[in-house]
């Protein structure tokens, strides 16, 4: 991962392992000089930082991103380190120069417009407030579509080379999950998904992973990875944190853009993207047929909730491939889900945040699902189902409920 | 590439004995990614006239059921990458980068120009090699794929989905897409395609042991080892960290008598208002 002019790294590692709360105290002193200056300069002025990558929508944060912000705010004070958020700032060609020369006169960076100055200045503030100490912005010529590597991972790697962080940290969206094995395996990294954060004595940090429900834990520890850890957090799982607006920024050199074989075309909406929003599923197991399928729509339908089927239902064609919850099909994160003539299997099961009320509706008492689910009933859900409807309380839930 | 010689490569493997596999418990031999990513290759392959082969890394005595199915199902060749004479070599404890280094060497030789992995893996839930070969091969990838067409002879059209919506991309050959497990076909269509799987023979790869009696042996299943390719058994890493397996104590749902006290039970939990 080092390149060739890193010469303070051996002093830098050492310095990391050794000292780290030592250096985190002087650190403040030489904040100052690091503003618009080629990054190349970041490297030897560092000890030990963690990399925060930040999705923004223009000059906003995503929600997700400034979570995962506030938990690299976290580790940073366990290990005495700098914390740093890179975002990439899109920029349109009547917004930038392209003709200034860097500090170093390396290559041309891009001088910013009035506008794009105020997003980036903005976007600066936001994330000093969020807790980093410094804000590294790439700006990149304006592109449709989402992020995905092709558009944002070979400027993140070149971000990494020059901070040479301790971990990366991104949130575990469908853009992280683009980027971050691909970093990891640029950077020759170690990749961690989405595990839970664990702080121990001595500065110590744990990365624990559930491995198909908690019946095995992977459990790695910071200090002992070699190199830089890559590592995807879960929206939703971690809170923001505060920190000041007196921060410095850094404008970065983007990478050159080559043409990576990768073209936009255009979006159309998700159908089924309304269950990963949804305070309330129902979902349909194998033993349903068609009209159980629609007898649990009734019931999704009454609890003003969303409707969705497991793998073997959709396998056997009853229901459509995008209302499918499953390890690899969709995840969702509803505080109440009812699972109905399904047996509870991991392939359906792990796609459920672990902090989702189940409730289980199954003719067999001996159904895997009664051992991951809070309640049960023990029934068919022809049976069941309409009388859970007929008992309902006037005053029903729903989605649209504040 | 000419019109006729685009090599689609299929990424699969029946998951390794170990922890993971202990917890998952019964499980198909392919996760729904791989099937996802099998059926896809299949037709991908016909649309564009060329050839699929199909790639597990593992112990051969575990990955040749499946790479069987896979050719039964259609696939032109099956190759399976294995250390002869090491049984103690358990795969599912070499690392990712490991693993897709193994995986690259091995696509440099058979060739290949469209590569399609799963966006889940059995065995670790989130998506790593695909990202990480297509590195190593320095080509370009893309993660959350729920189907693909050709676009011409040297290109395909990409659905990704994420953020709520489906979006299309152009990705010009040679790339390596990770499919997630929904079975193409177009939103709010059945799951199950029945041009794509019309004989059931990826559903009988997921479960080879459901083979139909007196179908024809399919072609030999080829083998490749990290020595033949030049990767010596002791450069590959392992997975870093503890596998534990915590003390759980026994959990059962509180099963209610009727659909009234479980109502009222979840109003109690401000569940429901």
């Amino acid at each position: 991962m080092a390149p060739a002019n890193r010469k303070g790294s051996s002093v830098q590692s050492q310095l990391r392992c050794a000292l780290p709360a030592l250096w985190y105290s002087f650190r403040p002193k030489c904040c100052g000089i690091f503003d618009h200056l080629s990054p190349n300069l970041i490297a030897f002025t560092e000890v030990a930082s963690i990399l925060v990558y930040i999705e923004s929508d223009g000059d906003r944060p995503t929600p997700e991103s400034l979570q995962v912000l506030g938990e690299g705010r976290r580790i940073a004070m366990k290990l005495g380190a700098a914390l740093y958020g890179s975002a990439i700032l899109p920029i349109s060609e009547s917004e930038g120069d392209p003709v200034a020369a860097s500090p170093l006169g390396i290559r041309p960076t891009p001088t910013l417009g009035s506008h794009t100055r105020t997003k980036r200045d903005r976007l600066v503030r936001t994330l000093g407030l969020a807790g980093a100490d410094r804000v590294i912005i790439v700006p990149v010529p304006v592109f449709d579509g989402p992020a995905i590597w092709a558009r944002h991972g070979p400027a993140l790697h070149s971000v990494c080379e020059h901070v040479e962080p301790r971990a990366v940290l991104m949130a575990a969206t469908h853009t992280g999950r683009d980027i971050a094995p691909r970093l990891a395996a640029r950077l020759g990294a170690a990749f961690v998904a989405e595990p839970s954060v664990e702080y121990g004595p001595q500065g110590r940090i744990i990365l624990a992973r559930e491995i198909h429900g908690p019946a095995i834990i992977h459990r790695l520890s910071l200090e002992a990875v070699t190199g830089c850890a890559v590592v995807t957090l879960t929206p939703g799982s971690y809170r923001s944190a505060r920190g000041s607006d007196k921060i410095r920024s850094v404008l970065f050199d983007p990478p050159e853009q080559s043409n990576n074989g990768i073209e936009y075309l255009d979006s159309a909406a998700d159908p089924g993207a309304d269950l990963e929003h949804a305070r309330i599923v129902a979902v349909a197991g194998g033993g349903c047929d068609q009209s159980g399928y629609a007898l649990v729509g009734k019931l999704a339908d009454a609890l003003g909730g969303q409707l969705a089927a497991t793998p073997t239902l959709a396998a056997r064609g009853i229901a459509p491939p995008d209302r499918v919850i499953g390890v690899g099909a969709r995840q969702v994160a509803p505080e109440l889900y009812l699972v109905c003539a399904a047996s509870g299997s991991r392939e359906h099961l792990d796609a459920v945040a672990r902090d989702a009320t189940i409730i289980a509706i199954n003719s067999d008492c001996e159904a895997p699902v009664f051992h991951e689910a809070n309640y049960g009933i023990v029934d068919t859900i022809e049976r069941a189902i309409p009388a859970f409807i007929d008992a309902l309380p006037a005053a029903r839930t729903s989605d649209a409920a504040p | 590439m000419t019109k006729n010689s685009v090599h689609v490569v299929v990424l699969i493997s029946h998951l390794e004995q170990g922890p993971a596999a202990a917890a998952i418990g019964e499980h198909e031999a392919l996760g729904g990614c791989e099937r996802a990513a099998l059926q896809l290759a299949l037709r991908l392959r016909d649309q564009l006239h060329g050839t699929l082969t199909a790639l597990a890394l593992g112990r051969e005595a575990l990955q040749r059921p499946i790479l069987d199915a896979a050719l039964r199902a259609g696939c032109n060749r099956a190759v399976c990458l294995d250390q002869p004479g090491k049984t103690d070599l358990n795969w599912a404890n070499i690392n990712d980068l490991s693993a897709a280094r193994v995986i690259s060497a091995a696509l440099s030789r058979i060739e290949c120009h469209l590569l399609l992995c799963a966006d889940h893996w059995q065995d670790e839930l989130r998506s790593a090699i695909g990202a990480a070969v297509a590195e190593l091969q320095g080509i370009p990838h893309l993660t959350g794929v729920v189907d693909a067409v050709p676009d011409g002879p040297h290109s395909v059209i990409a659905k990704h989905r994420g953020g709520g919506q489906v979006h299309r991309f152009r990705c010009s050959l040679p790339v390596t897409l990770c499919v997630l497990a929904s079975e193409p076909g177009e939103p709010g269509e059945p799951a199950r395609d029945p041009a794509a799987d019309p004989t059931g023979a990826v559903t009988r790869a997921s479960r080879p042991e459901t083979q139909p009696p007196g179908l024809p042996h399919p072609a030999e299943i080829e083998r490749l080892s990290p020595t033949d390719l030049g990767i010596e058994l002791e450069d590959l890493n392992h997975h870093q960290g503890d596998l534990i397996r915590p003390a759980r104590p026994a959990h059962k749902a509180a099963v209610m008598a009727s659909a009234a006290d479980l109502i009222a039970r979840l109003v109690d939990d401000h569940l429901l208002r």
